[in-house]
C-alpha cells in the first residue's frame, strides 16, 4: 500500500511539473502597474499644489502608475468624509482631481441622459462607483484645485463611472467617462482581480 | 474599532478556546496545486490535487501521510459579483492508512464586493460525504477577506493577504451534529500573469460545542496556475 501511495506522489509531481511547463510558454500580456510610494518620491511641485488641502486629510496614500509608456503620480485621501484622488503627471503637472459621489449628488437631467446611454447599449447593468472628476482647466492649477475641493457642479466637471455589464454572453467590468450634461465621452474596459484563489 | 483591533480581538477570542483540550493537538502539512480555466465568459473549471500530512501526531513530530485529495468544481456566474457551482471530490485514504476512501459532491453559492482596496467574499457550501461506513451532510458559511500588501492593484511580484472565518455543521444520521471553526490566514504572491504561490496557516477547532474538542493545525502551501 505504502509502495501505491509512493507512486501517487510521483505521478503528482510529474502532473505539475508538465502543467508548469505547459504554462511558461503562454505569451504575457501589457499591463498597468500600480504601486505605492513614499511622500518624497512625489515631484516636489505636485505636493506644492496640493499642500494647503492636506491638513484635515485622513488616510493619505502615495502611488506610481505606469501604463505602458505613461507614467504618471497619484494620491488618495480622505477629507471631510469624501475619498479624493489628484492625479499628477510624471513632471509633476494636475491631471485631475476625482471624489466618490452617490447618483443623487448628480443633477437630475444630467443622471437621466447617463441611465438613457445605459438603457440603449447594454441589457443588464450594475453601477459600482461614482466619482466627479475636475480635469485641469486652461493650465491653472490653483484654479483648479480649488473649484474641486469646494466641491462645484461646474459646466466642465466629467462624471467616472465604474459598472459591470452583461454583453456578449459574459460580466465584463468598465469605465465610462460623462461630461457635466451627462453626455458620452469614453469608454474602456477595466480588468478586475481574479478570485478563484480565494474562492476554492 | 480599528482593523488590526478587530483582528486581534479575534485571534484573541480562539487562543481563549484552545487551552481546554491542548492535549488533543494534531498538525498536517497540506500542499495543493490547482489549475483555472475558463471555457466561456461566465462559465470556470477549476481542478485541484491536495495531498496531507501529519507532521504532529499525538505530540510527536512524525511526517505520515494521511490523504490524497482530487477535486473538480464547475463554476456559472449569475452576476458580475455572485457564482454557484457544483463540485466532485474523491480522497484516497486506505492506501495510506485504514480510513475509508471519501466521496464528496458540494453545492456553492458565492458573493463578492470590493468597495475599496479590501475584496470581502461570502461563500455557502452544502456537501454530501460519502464513504463505505456512513454519510455526512455538512453546511458551511465563509466570511473571506483579500487584499493587496503593496498598493491598490495586485501587480505581477507582489505580494496579497487572504483571511478567512469558516463556521460548518456535520450531520450524520445515529450521530450528534458537529459543529466546527476554521481560521485561516495565508500570504500569496502573484508570481506571473495567472500564477500565483500561497503559504499560510488555519487552525481548525473540530466539534467545540462537546467535551471532545479537537485542535487541529494546518500549514498550507499552495500553487495556483489560471489559464
Amino acid at each position: 500500500m505504502k509502495l501505491a501511495a509512493l507512486d501517487i506522489l510521483k505521478y503528482s509531481c510529474l502532473f505539475l511539473l508538465f502543467c508548469l511547463s505547459c504554462y511558461s510558454i503562454q505569451g504575457q500580456d501589457k499591463r498597468e502597474i500600480e504601486f505605492k510610494i513614499r511622500r518624497t518620491e512625489l515631484p516636489a511641485q505636485a505636493h506644492m499644489h496640493l499642500q494647503p488641502y492636506l491638513h484635515d486629510a485622513k488616510r493619505l496614500r502615495y502611488y506610481k502608475e505606469i501604463d505602458g509608456d505613461k507614467e504618471s503620480f497619484e494620491v488618495k485621501f480622505k477629507k471631510r468624509r469624501l475619498h479624493y484622488s489628484v492625479e499628477f503627471d510624471n513632471s509633476g503637472v494636475l491631471e485631475d482631481v476625482e471624489f466618490k459621489i452617490q447618483s443623487v449628488d448628480i443633477p437630475e437631467e444630467s443622471w437621466t441622459n447617463m441611465l438613457g446611454y445605459f438603457k440603449d447599449n447594454f441589457q443588464k447593468y450594475t453601477i459600482k462607483k461614482i466619482q466627479q472628476q475636475y480635469p485641469l482647466q486652461h493650465g491653472d492649477v490653483a484654479k483648479t484645485l480649488e473649484e474641486a475641493f469646494q466641491n462645484l457642479i461646474l459646466p466642465y466637471i466629467n462624471y467616472e463611472l465604474v459598472f459591470a455589464a452583461k454583453k456578449e454572453k459574459g460580466y465584463q467590468q468598465y469605465e465610462i467617462l460623462f461630461n457635466a450634461k451627462g453626455q458620452f465621452l469614453k469608454l474602456r474596459k477595466s480588468f478586475v482581480a481574479k478570485y478563484d484563489h480565494v474562492l476554492y | 474599532m480599528s482593523f488590526t483591533k478587530k483582528v486581534s480581538f479575534i485571534i484573541g477570542f480562539f487562543m481563549a478556546l484552545s487551552p481546554r483540550a491542548q492535549e488533543d493537538f494534531t498538525g498536517f502539512w497540506q500542499p495543493q496545486f490547482a489549475i483555472n480555466y475558463k471555457l466561456s465568459q461566465t462559465y470556470a473549471h477549476n481542478f485541484s490535487l491536495s495531498y496531507r500530512t501529519f507532521f504532529l501526531e499525538e505530540d510527536d513530530f512524525n511526517l505520515r501521510s494521511r490523504q490524497l485529495d482530487l477535486t473538480h468544481f464547475s463554476k456559472l456566474n449569475i452576476k458580475d459579483n455572485q457564482s454557484i457551482a457544483l463540485g466532485i471530490q474523491y480522497r484516497f485514504r486506505d492506501i495510506f492508512d485504514d480510513g475509508p476512501n471519501e466521496l464528496r459532491f458540494t453545492q456553492q453559492y458565492n458573493f463578492k464586493a470590493r468597495p475599496m482596496t479590501v475584496r470581502y467574499g461570502h461563500r455557502l457550501r452544502a456537501e454530501q460525504r460519502i464513504t463505505r461506513i456512513w454519510t455526512t451532510h455538512r453546511f458551511r458559511y465563509r466570511f473571506a477577506l483579500d487584499f493587496p500588501l503593496k498598493g491598490q492593484k495586485l501587480n505581477i511580484g507582489e505580494p496579497y493577504f487572504i483571511g478567512s472565518l469558516e463556521q460548518l455543521l456535520s450531520l450524520a444520521q445515529g450521530s450528534s451534529s458537529q459543529y466546527d471553526i476554521r481560521l485561516n490566514t495565508q500570504l500569496g504572491w502573484q508570481l506571473d500573469k495567472g500564477f500565483k504561490f500561497q503559504t499560510g496557516i488555519e487552525y481548525r477547532f473540530e466539534n467545540y460545542t462537546s467535551d471532545s474538542l479537537h485542535n487541529i493545525l494546518f500549514l498550507m502551501t499552495s500553487v495556483q496556475l489560471s489559464l
